[in-house]
């Protein structure tokens, strides 16, 4: 039993990173609404709100993507030591995108809540974070 | 060397001879080494095997859907003494250096084949950078790989591939 309990939370882990694929751009965008911010900060806003799995080598490519695409702009500025810090900030696109792809989540999330949870019975406890 | 330099080592490796250019490989370096030492994470654990995570920012870097932007990359093996004939040819076929390592010429040239265009590569010597720069530069060169006291040039031919 204990092994299967294992099994269970290895899937569980792996589905959790595919929600995550589909809606972390969108995330990363609102941290980005919220305030200017460099990458590590980006993770740490994430964490706060309880998506504790972010790690950069998951994070730095969706922001490359997002740049790339224009949603967002970045520059660098000096730090005490090294090469200094690359600071991110959202675009007139990049703001549309958190506004259109946020509705379209929004609604696409209640819809599949009303599918699993039809009678709205199931345990409300954020047991997932 | 500790783990961090080696993993920054590997990386900056892996991304230029994916056919990154220098300024861009340097960038993607410098914010690992940045998200590193502000969370104090293992590079293997944040960021994963070097050679995989330079592979999906090569791939990030990309817009979609454009192929215009889409390169591809491939390392050709020279010697100091007859690179500057491979230089020739690879130019020719559109290959844009991207840097020089223990001669291997990493280089890149666009998927797409209208938006290819050829380049002309100069090698001068000196044992100071600078002075090398500043002359090449003004000639319209754009530096793109050292090996010892060799710096390499390069610069767009005005015509295009036919």
């Amino acid at each position: 039993m204990r092994l299967s309990r294992w099994y269970n939370y290895l899937a569980m882990k792996d589905r959790r990173q595919q929600w995550l694929r589909g809606v972390l751009d969108l995330c990363v965008l609102a941290t980005l609404d919220e305030q200017v911010r460099h990458g590590y900060a980006i993770a740490r806003r994430l964490d706060e709100f309880g998506l504790v799995d972010v790690k950069g080598g998951t994070l730095y490519p969706v922001l490359a993507r997002l740049q790339a695409a224009g949603f967002v702009t970045a520059r660098w500025e000096p730090g005490e030591r090294g090469p200094g810090r690359k600071y991110y900030a959202l675009t007139d696109d990049g703001s549309r995108l958190l506004r259109e792809q946020g509705d379209a989540w929004m609604h696409f999330t209640r819809t599949t809540e009303k599918v699993i949870d039809p009678g709205g019975r199931h345990d409300r406890r954020d047991h997932l974070s | 060397m500790t783990d961090e330099t080696t993993y920054l080592d590997q990386l900056e490796r892996a991304l230029t001879r994916r056919g990154l250019d220098g300024s861009r490989t340097a960038e993607v370096v410098a914010e690992v080494a940045d998200h590193l030492s502000e969370s104090g994470d293992r590079p293997l654990e944040a960021f994963g095997e070097p050679e995989q995570y330079a592979a999906v920012l090569v791939a990030a870097d990309q817009p979609e859907g454009d192929p215009d932007q889409r390169f591809e990359a491939r390392t050709f093996r020279a010697t100091a003494v007859d690179e500057l004939d491979i230089l020739t040819t690879l130019g020719r076929d559109g290959w844009e250096l991207t840097g020089v390592r223990d001669f291997g010429l990493h280089a890149r040239r666009p998927v797409d084949l209208e938006a290819r265009k050829t380049w002309e590569y100069a090698r001068r010597t000196g044992l100071r950078r600078g002075p090398v720069l500043v002359e090449m530069e003004a000639a319209g060169w754009t530096p793109c790989g050292r090996w010892l006291s060799l710096h390499y040039f390069k610069r767009p031919e005005r015509t295009d591939v036919s």
